[in-house]
């Protein structure tokens, strides 16, 4: 989901939200990501008006350039002959 | 509910405060995400994320770590109180001199073994204090290595000749065995003799000694261990201990190079062993004793082979031999020192506790167990150690265990995991990962 919109500023609930993912789960990847350089991360610039600012995410330029290469060799398991992994779009979303 | 929720999302707001620096960020980032969850479900969001983040700090580590240091605080101080005061001789059983009632506790204490006994408790507890903290800046027995098994390794291993000590005292003080041999010149003669062989080691292996052989490294090894545990069978019971208790700091300290995985090889072959050993003394079964003595043999090859096995990561096949090898006898070193330990205390233990004279014919034999068991279990494991040392596989860049007949030159770099999760239904780990170019 991050790949399909890069420009865009992704809070945690929002990812978690749409990928079905519990914050326990969500949290170590996104750790790892931005550990590895894959992930910005940066607080709202503002302080909006009766809720705390937000955590934001965007994959850098080779979080984007690797998530489409994984996303790709996913969607495309008959050209190489191997079994399809699953990446985070493709987990069935379940109840948070 | 409304309240109990602002309790707990009060005391999770609190515990952002105590994760480390660099990830506290990432606990504040869960913190004001909270807001955007739907309230019946903002507590396990808020727990897990917190829970997590506080994990991958290892801040549960830490804390279990530092509650078995305050634990084994407590355990050494009653350990030395309780070899102070000293305990009744049991009724029946000989004594090495007359016992004269202590005024102060109302119990007869041993006059020759009491000094001895009160000594070894008060070293003991110096030696696990000060060493840490005189080699803090070097690291050789300083700060605990950042990993559960060196954690774990330390914390028992402390404690067991914590517990030791008080055995031994015991043992003179309610059966007359009075094991804690060793004056203070002969302490002083050995302490200094294998000051001079160890620094002598340390030396050699810096210089002439690295052009030698990882085999010739190791026999030569083998043999400086040899020259200080003959110079410590001479020696006495104190020095004994200290030299366990520096080789338990020295194996779990940040500057060690031994390897977590060492360690866990190490510690869970010496404990079998050390099962099997007591199992056997116990019982008599024949069946038993003839596990022990292939348990004898058997278990510190295997933690040597299997140390040496689990090595990898070196670019240069010798360089990673070496490492091999030497991962391979620590771990033989350390299951023997474990399956000693556990013996000496399992074996003592039950006959302070059951009023019992030595299943073995003298409990002498059963302290030779302490000076040899490391000393065996390091040359079982250098057997072990090198008939996989030169296993060519586990090179870096070039996959941890290669299939039979796979030529190494023509392999491709193993990929880099980038992420690896189990997913959120508990299903198979998830893998995103960057191919090689092959």
């Amino acid at each position: 989901m991050l790949c399909a919109r890069p420009q865009i500023w992704r809070h945690g609930y929002d990812i978690a939200r749409e990928t079905g993912l519990k914050s326990g789960t969500l949290y170590p990847i996104l750790i790892r990501l931005a550990d590895r350089g894959l992930l910005k991360a940066c607080w709202e610039d503002e302080q909006p008006a009766g809720r705390p600012r937000r955590h934001l995410y965007q994959l850098t330029s080779e979080g984007l350039a690797r998530g489409s290469q994984a996303l790709a060799e996913a969607q495309a398991p008959a050209r190489t002959g191997r079994k399809p992994r699953r990446t985070v779009g493709q987990i069935a979303p379940e109840g948070m | 509910m409304d309240m109990l929720d602002r309790a707990i999302t009060g005391l999770a707001r609190c515990s952002v405060r105590v994760v480390p620096a660099e990830r506290r960020e990432w606990a504040e980032a869960v913190w004001a995400e909270a807001g955007e969850v739907p309230a019946h479900r903002r507590l396990s969001w808020v727990a897990g994320g917190l829970w997590t983040v506080t994990r991958q700090a290892g801040i549960v580590r830490r804390l279990g770590y530092w509650l078995g240091v305050a634990a084994l605080a407590v355990g050494a101080s009653e350990m030395v109180s309780l070899v102070w005061r000293g305990a009744a001789v049991a009724p029946g059983f000989r004594s090495v001199s007359v016992p004269q009632l202590s005024l102060s506790t109302g119990i007869y204490v041993d006059p020759n073994t009491a000094g001895d006994f009160r000594s070894l408790a008060i070293t003991t507890v110096v030696v696990l204090v000060a060493l840490p903290w005189v080699a803090r800046r070097r690291g050789a027995f300083g700060p605990v290595s950042d990993n559960s098994a060196a954690r774990v390794v330390r914390v028992g291993g402390c404690a067991a000749i914590c517990v030791l000590v008080l055995v031994l005292a015991r043992l003179a003080q309610t059966l007359g065995e009075d094991l804690a041999t060793g004056g203070a010149l002969m302490g002083a003669i050995v302490t200094s003799l294998t000051v001079i062989l160890v620094v002598a080691a340390r030396l050699w292996l810096r210089g002439p000694g690295k052009a030698a052989t990882p085999e010739l490294q190791a026999l030569l090894t083998l043999g400086f261990g040899v020259a200080v545990l003959i110079l410590f069978f001479f020696g006495g019971t104190g020095e004994l201990i200290a030299a366990y208790a520096a080789g338990i700091l020295a194996v779990t300290a940040r500057g060690s190079r031994i390897a977590p995985a060492t360690l866990v090889f190490g510690g869970v072959a010496g404990v079998a062993g050390g099962l099997i050993w007591y199992a056997a003394a116990r019982t008599g079964n024949p069946w038993l004793i003839l596990l022990v003595v292939v348990a004898v043999f058997a278990a510190p090859t295997a933690a040597g082979a299997a140390a040496a096995w689990h090595t990898s990561g070196r670019d240069d096949p010798e360089a990673l031999r070496r490492d091999r090898l030497r991962q391979g006898l620590a771990a033989g070193a350390l299951t023997g020192g474990v399956a000693a330990l556990l013996i000496t205390i399992l074996i003592f233990g039950t006959m302070v506790v059951l009023h019992r004279q030595s299943p073995a014919p003298s409990t002498e034999a059963y302290m030779l167990v302490l000076f040899f068991g490391p000393l065996l279990g390091t040359a079982m494991a250098a057997v072990g150690g090198s008939v996989v040392a030169g296993r060519r596989s586990g090179l870096r860049g070039y996959g941890a265990h290669p299939g039979p007949g796979d030529d190494m030159k023509e392999r491709a770099p193993a990929p880099e995991p980038i992420l690896t999760w189990w997913g959120a239904t508990g299903g198979p780990p998830v893998h995103l990962e960057e191919r090689g170019s092959g």
